[in-house]
């Protein structure tokens, strides 16, 4: 495979993993603006401990993981009191925030970046994301992943059904934090080099538009989104001056033709009953 | 000491900023009976079933189910303790399957951490899926089992949203209009539904306004006007009812003449 084929699927890899953790708040209603956040602790946590405790990878993909998690579920309660575009600016004001501290974080070298010692294997980084998505595939296949489109559609209606709606929003978050940390870790130890603006609110709403464009009612959504966002500006590359200009236009039009994403159930259901008709 | 009522409303009041909608309201509902709660539009009642619910907290006065006070318990505990509704304005998850909606009902006899976890929907057959398969064939609606319910007529939605407040198995059901809207078919089937579900051991609480349907179903009636009951009894002595004749006064007027038109 060439070097650049290469460096496509990796960016994609990891595009696809984040775009799964802005799929899985969404999923239950959530803006969530501070994506970027958490994969800059996801990323600089195991970044940190491989350096330091020369941990295997995966042992800091983990650390940095369940970071992440622990940040995102500590803010949960008072975060999730709001909703809507309140919530969306307090977990844009998050992401500010945590980047911020690593801007300040001596240990991880500050402003002045963080070299990464310990660099990814193609074949890591494509197994941590399969069994991301097989995790995510897995578990919206169970009544967790209907409560989550309940607690989104009703509040009130499910909790009068027992569904304890503030768990469900605290752990569709939290669940959204730590696969951003895993895809901050990914990052991490491919890209060898942090820098607290990598992890800034263009990319945040990057993530959220993997998730909107590609559709939120399903798995493949996001990852069709995240596909689409990595490679049209790459096959754009012709035209230096204008594949910004072509990507804004394709975005506007996607949104204006179909408003609930490329990918919804009504397609998925359409597409396989037209299988079974024919088989 | 003879057994407490399955559900006693006693002496509540409801303010909503200051305005009285319900006024130091008491009634009972025994197990096994079919009560009608009927009154003018605005009289309160979906106020009552809220408050049952806990939607809204009482602003005095307390609700008892079986003897148990849950005045204070969380609207989230309540379908635990027996009681579960349906929506005057349907309430369903619009994108989602006739199976998907129903699957909600069935969170409080599914709510263990390995129940929320299970992928049944990788499973060949679910026993989950097939309970809400199985509701809608009675139902006589198997063959809306897959449909998003956006995609489907009023009447069915209706009964979608009632087939979900049944499958949590509740001791008490409470139904809000259920008949409203639905096409003189689809309310005889309505009726049979109901009868069915009755006979399962369900005792009914029933807010409507077609008196013929209240007639046919229920057993008691109580009827509410501006938040304070004015008449207990069966259909035939409430609709002799003077306070009950006032009240519906201008309604009825208006419904004979509708009716002749
Ligand atoms: N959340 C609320 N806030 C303020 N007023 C309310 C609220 N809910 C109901 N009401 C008022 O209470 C009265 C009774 O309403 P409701 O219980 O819906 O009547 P019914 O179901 O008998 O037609 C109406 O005047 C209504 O405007
Ligand atoms: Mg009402």
């Amino acid at each position: 495979m060439s070097g650049y084929a290469e460096a496509i699927l990796l960016m994609l890899a990891i595009n696809v993993v984040v775009a799964q953790a802005g799929y899985l708040p969404l999923a239950a209603g959530q803006l969530n603006l501070g994506v970027a956040g958490f994969m800059a602790i996801g990323a600089y946590v195991s970044a940190f401990v491989t350096n330091t405790y020369d941990l295997p990878i995966v042992l800091g993909i983990v650390s940095g993981a369940f970071a992440a998690w622990l940040v995102a579920v500590l803010l949960a309660v008072p975060l999730l009191r709001a909703s809507g575009i309140y919530l969306a600016l307090a977990t844009f004001a998050l992401g500010q925030v945590i980047q911020a501290v690593f801007l300040n974080l001596e240990v991880v070298g500050a402003a002045a970046g963080y070299a990464v010692k310990k660099h990814a294997s193609f074949s890591l980084i494509m197994t941590t994301t399969a069994t991301v998505l097989a995790l995510v595939f897995l578990l919206s296949r169970t009544r967790f992943a209907l409560y989550l489109t309940a607690v989104k559609n009703d509040p009130v209606v499910s909790d009068l059904f027992g569904i304890n709606v503030r768990m469900i929003k605290v752990q569709a978050f939290s669940l959204g934090a730590l696969i951003a940390g895993v895809g901050g870790a990914l990052y991490a130890h491919q890209y060898s080099y942090l820098e607290p603006q990598n992890f800034n609110i263009l990319l945040s709403v990057y993530i959220v538009l993997y998730v909107l464009l590609g559709g939120t009612q399903t798995v493949l959504g996001p990852i069709l989104g995240a596909f689409f966002f990595t490679l049209l500006p790459e096959l754009l590359r012709g035209s230096e001056q204008w594949r910004y200009v072509v990507f804004a236009l394709f975005i506007i039009a996607l949104m204006a033709l179909r408003p609930q994403g490329l990918i919804t159930t009504e397609l998925l259901r359409r597409l396989t009953l037209r299988r079974e008709s024919k088989g | 000491m003879s057994k407490p009522a399955l559900l006693e409303f006693a002496e509540v009041s409801k303010l909503f900023g200051g305005l009285a909608v319900i006024t130091q309201l008491s009634f009972k509902v025994d197990a096994g009976e079919r009560l009608a709660l009927i009154g003018p539009n605005g009289a309160g009642k979906s106020t009552v079933f809220n408050l049952i619910s806990g939607v809204y907290p009482l602003s005095a006065g307390r609700i008892l189910i079986e003897g148990k006070d849950i005045t204070q318990m969380a609207s989230r505990r309540r379908i635990y303790h027996g009681v579960s509704r349906s929506f005057q304005n349907i309430r369903l998850m619009e994108h989602q399957t006739a199976i998907e909606n129903i699957m909600l009902g069935q969170h409080p006899t599914a709510s263990s951490l390995s129940d929320l976890l299970t992928p049944y929907r990788l499973q060949r057959r679910s026993p989950w899926v097939e309970e809400a398969k199985e509701a809608l064939a009675r139902a006589k609606l198997a063959q809306y089992a897959e449909r998003p319910v956006n995609t489907l007529p009023y009447g069915v939605r209706k009964r979608i949203d009632l087939l979900r407040a049944v499958m949590a198995r509740p001791k008490l059901l409470l139904l809000d209009e259920p008949a409203a809207g639905l096409n003189p078919v689809e309310t005889e089937e309505l009726h049979e539904q109901l009868m069915a579900i009755h006979d399962s051991g369900i005792t009914l609480l029933v807010v409507e306004h077609d008196m013929h349907f209240v007639d046919r179903l229920c057993t008691r009636v109580v009827v509410i006007n501006f938040g304070e009951k004015i008449a207990e009894g069966t259909m035939d002595e409430v609709r002799r009812d003077a306070k009950v004749r006032e009240a519906y006064l201008g309604a009825e007027v208006a419904t004979e003449a509708s009716d002749a038109s």
